[in-house]
């Protein structure tokens, strides 16, 4: 067995960094507190998107004006988007919460100064319901039985165009020409121009959650992890032998203490999505771990001689290379889904960012001396 | 080797199929198309307190027509129990008969001096439950189907819960649809106790002494088009409900004004003949979920199926209540749980970054295992695009829906599809640093990695599969598309990968360097 750096050696050390570093996450996670999304407090959340810049001051004293003196609101940075979050309050069910959106929807018209027309919007239609208006008014004169064939799509096909160049010219089109400019036939852009306006506000999204459904969520997503932290044990417990087993579900929770150490400590939002993330480190960062506890089991096969210490200490040796890769083609990607994926997508990449880093070194500096202990102690027989 | 080739060609054939043309083949979550998601609950108090009050209701004309005086037949809607009070001896064998005969649903407690209380058996509880979800079910069904929405999907939450949800894509302000699902839509026809309407309740209370008659209760009219309502006193039996209705439709009346058409069937027809025979010159008000939607006189005895709801409606308003009518009543208020929507300009934007990331981690990926493992980055690689195809082919072919977190789920899977390749590859090296030759370095570094590769992923799989369990919609996707990720990478890297190798040893059997 060739020698090397003693990785194995420097255990001690890295357990004691890693104890303090879990104590810290979990004072940070206890003082901080975690940031829940809506869905976990009930509430509702809107993401509005302005044609011309809002100024966030306005749109805060339009909402405390308008009776929401609770609203949270934020701006994305670098858009004219906004974020508003309503913390639902016990016993408000979303039933309300058309009301609320309605109220709401006039704020937003008013801080955009848009008119109030009972024309239909182009900005703000999706292109079922435009594809729906010329359907009912048919400017085409099209024989309700010879919609088959080409003409059985033909508004759907216009109504597709023209939501596409919407999206294309960044979600909002200036004068009426800009967004017929898609449209070929002459009857349908005289029909259009008559019965339609355009907007200069549009919802990008809206949730609401009723604060019963919600708790039952926090307890759900619990379950979920911890269950499958059981299920990974109980595999790698058949696979391996139960001493193993602990090794890989310690440095698993050490993994998911520090990221959630992290995540809070950065103010990140925990939602739906970042659930997938957690269960996804558990699942993931397993990985490395298994790759050194397959040679540890191989090279125990082999040789009988060696004190057991030697033989942790090769087999990291000889798997480091592939340890470090497979967690950096992973980075990449959770890199480029950080920085490229969009908003909806940076809350669900940070904690895996976290975790496969710390899943990494836990599985050189953790697991293996845990598995080390419990061998020692409670398995030696001599 | 030629079988081994074959399956790999007719594998990829098959995934291109299924996949081709993407834009039809790869269901669009909500997320990414647009659409509104909605969990609703049935408030099955409500539906247990509609039951229990039809059973009070016969029993009461039971008693009545076998001539049984009680002092009261009362509903404690709370305990869901009937109460009935003061049957006098002489009729207790034939008031017991009576609930052995038509109260089958109910156990009977003999509270003594003439007194009784009936609760429904347990049985009796869960047949309701289910019959009201089911009701429920198809009256959601009808009622987002006659809204034209294309498309959606109505299901139960899980086979015991009392939730249903709904999604309806391509919508982002379905204002109509969700007040349609949130109103029951019952219809009642009763006649009215005080022939005018009051400006308020304390009106009616002060007309009536402070207290109003027994079998009678206050409703208020729907609204007015300048929001003004009224009181009425209606009477507490219902002549005629939505059941009696065969179909109905918009229409209007002479002066043009929106109107909703309905037929009655047959039994329904028999009752409105009745009433409007024995109580012409009264007004019957049509009561619509507890509100009065109208309350015409009875001008002369109507024995004709065919007849009309008059009100303050708008076409749409008129459209709406068609619908429900023809739909049928929901058996209980709904209760919004959740409610997501998402506009068409969201999902266009998340697509485009998604596509966006997508391209820059192949590539990055991509060219590193070029850049590290030289001619043998060219089998990962290879791998890699035929893995992304199988995953889409997988993802077509069992029509699983591709989501926001799906898409980063797609990303992902490219980062640890090469995972495999990187175990098994520098398995390779190492055992040609141990002097092998290039081909039994490739035999071993196969055998010798597999087991490593087979346990990591199988955890991955284990955690993705608590994901899918744990998650709702969005969630469940990206547990859908890593698992596929994982599975399609597992083979191309062990299955795909090696034929690369053993083409490239059939070509140079006596290969002395491996680029690797």
């Amino acid at each position: 067995m060739k020698k090397g750096f003693n990785i194995f050696g420097a255990r001690k050390i890295a357990v004691t960094i890693s104890l303090l570093v879990m104590a810290a996450s979990i004072a940070i996670v206890a003082t901080m507190g975690l940031k829940r999304g809506v869905q976990f407090v009930g509430g509702s959340e809107i993401q509005v998107k302005f044609k011309e810049p809002v100024d966030i001051s306005d749109l805060r004293t339009a909402f405390k004006k308008n009776g929401f003196a609770h609203a949270s609101i934020m701006q994305i940075t670098g858009e004219n988007e906004f974020i508003i979050k309503l913390k639902g309050k016990a016993g408000d069910e979303t039933a309300k919460g058309s009301k609320i959106s309605q109220r709401i929807s006039v704020i937003f018209q008013e801080a955009s100064k848009e008119q109030k027309t009972s024309l239909f919007d182009l900005n703000k239609t999706n292109p079922t319901d435009l594809a729906y208006l010329m359907k009912k008014d048919n400017p085409l004169k099209i024989d309700a039985n010879k919609m088959i064939g080409e003409n059985r799509t033909v508004y759907d096909d216009i109504a597709e165009k023209i939501v596409q160049a919407r999206s294309d010219r960044g979600d909002f089109f200036n004068s009426m020409d800009d967004a017929l400019a898609t449209v070929t036939q002459p009857e349908v852009k005289a029909f259009l121009t008559k019965s339609c306006t355009l907007g200069n506000y549009i919802k990008m999204k809206e949730d609401t959650f009723s604060p019963s459904i919600s708790s039952e969520q926090t307890e759900k997503a619990i379950l979920a992890i911890v269950m499958a932290l059981g299920a990974i044990l109980v595999y790698i417990s058949i696979r391996f032998k139960f001493d193993f087993a602990v090794g890989a579900v310690l440095a698993l929770v050490h993994d998911v203490t520090i990221s959630l150490g992290m995540f809070v400590l950065f103010k990140q939002e925990f939602t739906l999505p970042v659930v997938a993330a957690f269960l996804t480190i558990v699942g993931y960062s397993l990985n490395d771990t298994i790759v050194v506890f397959d040679r540890i089991r191989e090279n125990l096969k082999i040789v009988k001689t060696v004190p057991l210490e030697q033989v942790i200490n090769s087999s990291i040796i000889q798997t480091l290379s592939r340890t470090l890769l497979t967690s950096l083609t992973t980075l990449f990607v959770v890199v480029v889904i950080f920085l490229f994926g969009g908003l909806a997508l940076k809350g669900f990449s940070f904690p895996l960012l976290v975790g496969i880093i710390v899943g990494t070194y836990s599985s050189i500096f953790i697991a293996s001396p845990v598995y080390y202990f419990v061998e020692e102690h409670f398995y030696k027989e001599k | 080797m030629k079988f081994k080739i074959l399956f790999v060609v007719l594998l990829t054939a098959g995934a291109v199929y299924y996949i081709y043309p993407p834009k039809e083949k790869i269901n669009l979550g909500l997320d990414l198309q647009g659409g509104i998601h909605m969990v609703l609950q049935v408030e099955m108090k409500d539906a247990m307190k509609a039951e229990l009050d039809n059973s009070k209701s016969n029993l009461e004309r039971i008693l009545k027509d076998e001539k049984v005086d009680v002092k009261q037949v009362k509903a404690n809607p709370e305990q869901l129990k009937i109460m009935v009070t003061g049957v006098s001896e002489d009729k207790v064998e034939k008031t017991e008969k009576i609930f052995d005969d038509y109260m089958s649903r109910f156990n009977v407690s003999d509270d003594g001096a003439g007194d009784y209380t009936l609760s429904f058996k347990g049985a009796e509880v869960k047949e309701i439950r289910k019959q009201a979800m089911r009701q429920a079910l198809i009256t959601i069904h009808n009622r987002v189907d006659a809204y034209g929405v294309s498309e959606p999907i109505i299901q139960r939450q899980g086979l015991e819960s009392n939730r249903i949800v709904v999604e309806l894509p391509g919508l982002d302000d379905p204002t109509r649809v969700k007040k349609s699902l949130s109103e029951p839509g019952w219809l009642e026809w009763r006649l009215l106790a005080a022939p005018n309407s009051f400006k308020s309740k304390e009106d009616i209370l002060a007309a009536n002494n402070g207290k109003i008659p027994d079998g009678t209760a206050i409703f208020p009219s729907e609204p007015s088009a300048n929001g003004g309502i009224v009181w009425y006193l209606v009477k507490d039996r219902v002549e005629l409900n939505g059941n009696d209705i065969k179909t109905a439709r918009r229409s209007s009346d002479q002066f043009g004004s929106p109107t909703v058409a309905f037929t009655l069937n047959q039994a329904g027809v028999s009752k409105f003949s009745r009433v409007t025979t024995e109580h012409r010159g009264e007004r019957l008000a049509i009561i619509l979920d507890k509100k009065v939607v109208s309350a015409p006189s009875i001008n002369e005895p109507i024995n004709t199926p065919n007849a009309q709801i008059t009100g303050h409606f708008t076409i749409d308003e008129s459209e709406d209540l068609a619908i429900k009518l023809r739909s049928g009543a929901l058996p209980a208020k709904m209760t919004f749980l959740e409610e997501r929507t998402v506009g068409p300009s969201l999902g266009r934007d998340s697509i485009r970054k998604g596509v966006r990331s997508t391209m820059m981690g192949l590539i990055i990926v991509m060219g590193f295992m070029l850049f590290y493992y030289k001619a043998a980055g060219i089998n990962a690689d290879l791998a890699l695009i035929l893995n992304m195809l199988y995953l889409l082919g997988g993802m077509a072919y069992f029509h699983a829906t591709l989501t926001l977190p799906g898409i980063a789920g797609f990303i992902l899977t490219i980062g640890m599809a090469v995972d495999a390749n990187v175990l098994i590859f520098e398995r390779i090296k190492e055992e040609l640093r141990n002097g092998k030759t290039p081909k039994s370095a490739i035999d071993a570094g196969f055998a010798k990695a597999m087991s490593a590769v087979l346990d990591g992923n199988i955890t991955t799989l284990i955690a993705a599969l608590f994901l899918f369990q744990y998650g709702t919609g969005p969630v469940k996707g990206f547990a859908v598309t890593l698992s596929l990720g994982i599975v399609a990478s597992l083979f191309t890297a062990i299955y795909v990968s090696r034929w690369f190798f053993d083409l490239r040893l059939a070509v140079s059997p006596n290969i002395k360097k491996l680029s690797i």
